[in-house]
């Protein structure tokens, strides 16, 4: 139970920080509507290298997805996945980024 | 939120087992809105230097969208040409998103610019042709890149190769001048189209970009005139009694709304260029002026006081109705359509002085734009990005433009006198 509590927790910082080195690396284009979602798959290698960021549901906005593209490509690599528990590393290396501009920092 | 998050890990970490690839979502909803970091490196030259810095202008323009942050020539550590070999780690780490590099060279009886838009995270290249530009031509070759590179990132068709018009006024009293000019889109190449010793007013560009109408004194009482950019020949087609003012070209070029005072007060009417019949849309005991047409060509901005004070009013012209659009304030003057008829731009008087403000029309907010106080004559780019408008420096009137979501705003080099009226073209290529 402890160790599955510190994988969990060791998971959640994992997330906690993906987002925040991507939420810091995005610009979001201007003229960028309100209401656009684009979903980006990322595909990270053993150490955390950027094997792959793809959008799998686009906006229709070009420059938006671009953006979220750009916004992974420059928040990666992300070393700090192999601080997760070995078991936990082979399911974050494939995740699902989804971009929808809430607050504007 | 958060703790809604620990939870649902919690669930998808007991999910391991059986789930090979966790369909694992983060939400990103917080980014910046600031301006986009572009590098714009300066263009190899072969052979002697061009008299133009090709890769400057393409800085300038993509700094004053209020959309880009150039960086500094200075802090740029290597200078490339061409995409090969660019060290895209570096550039990274500058934190640019994007590289502009080229090469500018002799042609015939020109130019050849060879220009590439890079990826800078992506390590990717965007854009890559060849541009050739006349002798004199270097400026717009430039504001050519400027465009590509603009549409390119933004989505946004470029304006940067488009004009603006716009009228100067020089000396005192009895020795007055008046002047009619047409410059690039950034104030350089102006070139005079009409001088005078009596007013000239309210340059308006033909939807077609090859025709400017305006009013001219000349006669000594006012009139409408439509010129041929390329000829300079002039017509004119409006000498009515009474005021003759405010020309406005319909989206097809082939009529001009106008106010004219010939039947008392000034009142909105509509002419058929072409057999010069007009046809009255306004009919009020106010005075009402500066019409606009509505990009869909079927509805008339205009300004009116018959409220007491002035306020924009919308004349459809198939019902014949109109309806008041503007309710914030007691002063908003000098509407024009956004080109995509969702928004207005205008002045809007507010206790800190008369500034551009923009109005959602199906909202009907009105938020301002401009940081100086005594704006008047707004007009909008054709991308609907940035409005020019006149303001006061000191004693004398410039040139000023704000984007259309107020984050940027620059002046233009000021010419000789006052100058007034700004007049952005349509799209010209």
């Amino acid at each position: 139970m402890a160790n599955a509590n510190q994988a969990s927790e060791a998971a959640n910082s994992f997330i906690n920080l993906v987002r925040r080195a991507v939420e810091q690396a995005w610009v979001i284009p201007p003229g960028a509507g309100n209401g656009l979602t684009a979903i980006v798959q990322v595909r990270l290698g053993p150490s955390g290298e950027l094997f792959a960021a793809t959008i799998t549901q686009g906006s229709g906005d070009n420059a938006f997805d671009r953006s979220a593209i750009q916004a992974v490509e420059a928040a990666a690599p992300f070393n700090e996945l192999r601080q997760l528990p070995a078991n936990a590393q082979r399911s974050f290396r494939e995740f699902n980024l989804r971009f929808t501009p809430g607050d504007i920092r | 939120m958060k703790a809604l998050m620990t939870a649902w890990l919690g669930a998808v970490l007991l999910c391991f087992a059986t789930l090979a690839q966790a369909d694992l979502t983060i939400e990103i909803t917080r980014g910046s809105d600031e301006a986009t970091p572009i590098a714009v490196v300066p263009f190899a030259a072969e052979g002697e230097a061009p008299p133009e810095d090709v890769a400057q202008i393409v800085s300038d323009d993509l700094e004053r969208s209020g959309f880009f942050a150039p960086l500094a020539r200075d802090a740029m550590f290597e200078r490339p040409s061409r995409s090969d070999g660019v060290r895209y780690g570096e550039w990274r780490a500058l934190d640019v998103r994007y590289l502009v590099v080229g090469e500018v060279s002799r042609a015939d009886d020109g130019y050849r610019i060879r220009y590439e838009l890079l990826d800078v995270s992506g390590g990717r290249r965007l854009l890559g042709e060849t541009v050739t530009a006349g002798g004199n031509e270097l400026r717009g070759g430039a504001h050519f890149i400027s465009d590509q590179v603009f549409e390119e990132i933004t989505g946004i068709r470029g304006a940067f190769s488009t004009r603006i018009a716009y009228i100067t006024a020089q000396g005192v009293s009895d020795d007055q001048q008046f002047g009619l000019y047409v410059a690039d889109a950034d104030g350089h190449n102006s070139q005079q189209v009409l001088e005078s010793r009596l007013p000239i007013l309210s340059p308006a560009w033909s939807p077609d970009g090859q025709k400017l109408a305006y009013v001219s004194f000349e006669t000594e009482r006012p009139a409408i005139y439509v010129q041929d950019l390329a000829t300079g020949q002039r017509v004119r087609v409006s000498s009515f009694d009474g005021l003759n003012s405010a020309p406005a070209w319909s989206p097809d070029g082939r009529r001009l709304a106008m106010s004219l005072s010939r039947d008392g007060q000034p009142e909105i009417y509509v002419m058929t260029i072409a057999d010069r019949s007009v046809e009255r849309i306004t009919n009020s005991s106010s005075i009402d002026t500066e019409p606009d047409w509505a990009p869909d060509g079927r509805s008339l901005l205009f300004t009116s006081d018959r409220s007491g004070g002035p306020q924009i009013y919308r004349h459809d012209l198939a019902s014949g109705e109109q309806e008041r659009l503007t309710f914030t304030g007691n002063y908003n003057a000098r509407g024009r359509f956004a080109p995509d008829g969702e928004a207005i731009f205008l002045i809007h008087r507010s206790s800190s002085g008369y500034q551009v403000a923009r109005q959602d029309l199906e909202s009907g907010r009105l938020v301002t734009l401009s940081e100086t106080r005594w704006d008047e004559s707004p007009s909008v780019a054709p991308n609907g990005t940035m409005v020019i408008f006149a303001t006061r420096q000191g004693d004398s009137g410039v040139l000023s433009a704000v984007s259309a979501d107020g984050r940027a705003s620059y002046r233009l080099p000021s010419a000789q006198g006052d100058v007034r009226e700004p007049a952005w073209s349509p799209f010209l290529n």
